[in-house]
């Protein structure tokens, strides 16, 4: 009988070990790698155009990271990089990563540029299409004004320009598209009738003299000029006039043939001038579908601008309501709260405790554009968790800095995402210690106007987002004056409404309500006149660009059919029509002869001259 | 050579401790294993264990995609135990405890279906040991036969050389 065995495996030992030092050393040695690919995934799943980075090391036992050379795809032109930022160094906690936490204390991002090239296209196969998870907008009002607002940013025209112009975005679209198109249409209808035509003319061939039969004719007529007319035999001279009578019809029919053949090619290459007028309207029915801008439906200058405004204010929004909203909570105490969230994959529960870090936490974010700190704009934000509600942390995010070269000094942009009493409150300030005016008119209900024609400003607003209401406060001084404002929008469409209606208006007027005077102001500037028609003229070659653009891909479409009908066109030119020219000049010299037995022969001469004269005008 | 031998010694491996004990060792540990998702760590865990401790594991195999299979149908089943441990009142310090613990919560117990396939799998484990342990005296006999039987065994047999 066999012993008891021990209840460990003693000769599974080594080979456990022998697997786990493998894995080790695999992960140590791949694991960055990966790392990068799934941030690398995951970032351009979020973003929606490619995110890169060049180097990943992580230094797991010190808590640190550093990301280099990150390339974020500029999404309306996938040649360029929206931003390049030369390195990111994160400091996280390693004892909160044992317990499957992210707590960054903080992140240094510097070396932010705009605008470089890319070495490959930051496309990917999604971009172009809507994605159905898009952030919704505004999530925390019930208001269909939010909705339309959404509805008509997506439908904004102007959403993928730079790649209408470019052509990327008509290229995707565009195999969908043929079908639609009235010019590819016109063009099998004439390829078919064409090949009709030209089955006609093949059967025609057989009308013409074999070679045999023309040297035989020839031979004949060669042999008239050793015995005339006067000496030969009255047969002979009958059979004579018999050829020439058979030589004129021929000749007559192959005329006939010639000039209806010659008329039906000038037809069909009339007809393949006409699809101009079908290019025009199938660029039109492109437009239409692809929903490309016309002058008619679009004045641009919100597209261009509110269309990034509104992208901002989406994100900023969407993002405030998830962290804000970021589930349902199922117990509370004062130290303790339970809350149950859903992802796309699963439900989970998340255990707060105000004793300890929360499941994800970023304490600090610094980011300096270009390599300077002094020279440039600096932004930070503090305090991104994913349960705000529940730490009490107040997110901010900030940009200060001054713009070189264009005299505005001391900017200083504030975001700040919190709660009042349960109710979101986002406050927005924006500050500029000094910035230059031009032609600037100041017009009030009072009885003065104040035009400044040369001169600088300081400007400080203040907007608080309480649940659907929007509060403004600012200050605008100039020349030794203070004008203070105080607004409030309620209900908050009334702005976003404006901003959608006004479009370009919003750029050369602006006004505001005085707080007890009732005084109104209206900002005019002849700066903001200016922009705008630069904006319109900038928009009129667009236009025309993108109408280049859609004709060139039209034509690209057509272009085997075109080809297939002009060689068709060639074919007939150089081989049906050329055969009936080349045995009309036989049948003419042989008819210089034989006149003389055929007195009407004389006439088709000049047909003949006639067919050819209309072959040399076409 | 190597490559045959060490191929061998795999196979050699599910044919050890095939003692009524290792066997239904073996079930459980299969339980555990198909009650798992991957991406958890218990899952690992019992994957070393496997190894270290003396079970079968031809009976673990099969017993780990039976229970794989338990773990897919019975999904709703798990999710509904796991969210009511997961809002019972008197159990709540525990959880927060365990959330707060180094390395726990990679096993995912916070996931309701997950824990219920965790509770499940405690549950069971005596039960299913001494009934795997009781039906393996009484099947013992009759497998070992088949076994012998099968044209596996045969090439393993004839391959025996290659262990030494």
């Amino acid at each position: 009988m066999r012993a008891k065995s021990n209840l460990i495996r003693i000769k599974g030992i080594a080979p456990l070990a022998v697997v786990l030092a493998f894995g080790a050393v695999y992960f140590n040695l791949s694991y960055e790698q990966h790392l990068k690919k799934w941030l690398e995934q995951k970032a351009t799943l979020a973003y929606g155009a490619a995110v890169d980075i060049d180097k990943l090391n992580v230094d797991l036992l010190n808590g640190q990271a550093h990301l280099q050379k990150i390339q974020i795809t500029n999404p309306s032109s996938p040649l360029k990089n929206l931003f390049e930022i030369d390195k990111i160094s994160l400091h996280f906690s390693v004892k909160e990563l044992l317990k499957k936490k992210l707590v960054i204390h903080s992140v240094n991002v510097s070396g932010i540029t705009s605008g470089s090239l890319r070495v490959n296209s930051g496309v990917i196969d999604d971009m172009l299409e809507e994605s159905e998870e898009h952030p919704v907008l505004w999530q925390k009002t019930d208001t269909g004004v939010f909705a339309n607002l959404r509805n008509q940013v997506k439908q904004g025209p102007l959403k993928y320009l730079s790649q209408i112009t470019t052509g990327a975005y008509t290229l995707t679209k565009m195999p969908n598209l043929k079908k639609s198109l009235n010019s590819l249409k016109y063009l099998e209808t004439l390829n078919q009738s064409f090949e009709k035509t030209h089955r006609d003319w093949t059967s025609k061939v057989s009308l013409l003299p074999t070679p045999t039969q023309l040297n035989a004719w020839q031979g004949d007529v060669a042999t008239w000029g050793e015995n005339p007319r006067e000496i030969a035999s009255a047969i002979d001279n009958e059979k004579r006039k018999h050829l020439a009578i058979q030589l004129r019809e021929k000749y007559e029919t192959i005329t006939n043939e010639l000039a209806s053949a010659q008329k039906e090619l000038t037809h069909i290459k009339n007809q393949m001038d006409g699809i101009n007028q079908f290019l025009a309207e199938d660029i039109e029915t492109l437009k239409k579908e692809l929903n490309l801008p016309t002058q008619a439906n679009d004045d641009l200058s919100f597209s261009l601008f509110g269309i990034h405004a509104i992208s901002f204010l989406e994100k900023l929004s969407y993002w405030s309501d998830t962290f804000r909203h970021h589930g349902t909570v199922t117990f509370s105490t004062p130290q303790l709260e339970i809350v149950r969230t859903t992802n796309s994959k699963q439900i989970e529960y998340h255990f707060l405790n105000k004793k300890t870090e929360p499941s994800f936490y970023i304490g600090e974010v610094k980011l300096i554009s270009g390599s300077d700190a002094s020279n440039g704009l600096v932004g930070e934000f503090k305090n991104f968790t994913l349960f705000p509600h529940f730490y009490n942390y107040v997110s901010e995010a900030s940009v200060r800095g001054n713009i070189t070269g264009s005299n505005w000094e001391g900017i200083k942009l504030e975001v700040q995402l919190a709660s009042e009493n349960e109710l979101p409150l986002e406050k927005v300030s924006f500050s500029v210690d000094s910035f230059p005016l031009e032609d600037f008119v100041i017009r009030s209900t009072s009885d003065f106007d104040i035009k400044i024609s040369s001169g600088t400003a300081k400007l400080g607003i203040e907007a608080v987002f309480k649940g659907p209401r929007l509060d403004v406060t600012g200050i605008f001084e100039t020349m030794g004056t203070k004008f203070s404002v105080k607004s409030q929008f309620s209900p908050f469409e009334e702005l976003l409404d404006s901003l959608t209606r006004s479009r370009t208006i919003l750029i050369t007027k602006a006004t505001a309500q005085g707080e007890k005077n009732s005084l109104q102001l209206t900002i005019e500037s002849d700066f903001g006149k200016q922009l705008a028609k630069n904006i319109h003229e900038t928009f009129i070659k667009q236009l025309a660009q993108i109408d280049d653009t859609l004709k060139t891909h039209v034509l690209d479409s057509l272009f085997p059919l075109r080809q297939t009908i002009n060689e068709k066109i060639q074919d007939a030119e150089n081989i049906s029509l050329a055969q009936m020219r080349s045995t009309l000049n036989e049948l003419e010299s042989m008819m210089i002869y034989t006149k003389k037995y055929d007195p009407q022969a004389a006439k088709f001469k000049h047909r003949y001259s006639q067919a050819e004269k209309n072959h040399q005008t076409l | 050579m190597f490559a045959i031998r060490l191929l061998y010694r795999f196979i050699a491996l599910f044919q050890t401790h095939a003692n009524h004990h290792g066997i239904s060792l073996g079930i459980c540990a299969g339980m555990a294993l198909g009650l798992s998702p991957q991406n958890s760590l218990h899952f690992w865990v019992f994957i070393a264990l496997c190894f270290l401790i003396r079970v079968n594991l031809a009976a673990t195999l099969i017993s780990w995609v039976m229970f794989w299979l338990v773990a897919m149908l019975g999904k709703p089943a798990f999710f509904v135990v796991g969210d009511f441990l997961l809002n019972k009142k008197s159990l709540i310090s525990l959880w927060n405890w365990l959330y707060e613990l180094p390395f726990f919560p990679y096993t995912n117990f916070y996931v309701p279906n997950i824990l219920g396939q965790m509770f499940f799998t405690t549950l069971i484990w005596l039960p299913l040991h001494i009934f795997s342990h009781k039906a393996a005296r009484y099947l013992e006999p009759a497998v070992y036969h088949w076994w012998r039987t099968t044209k596996l065994y045969m090439l393993y047999r004839g391959y025996k050389p290659y262990a030494r």
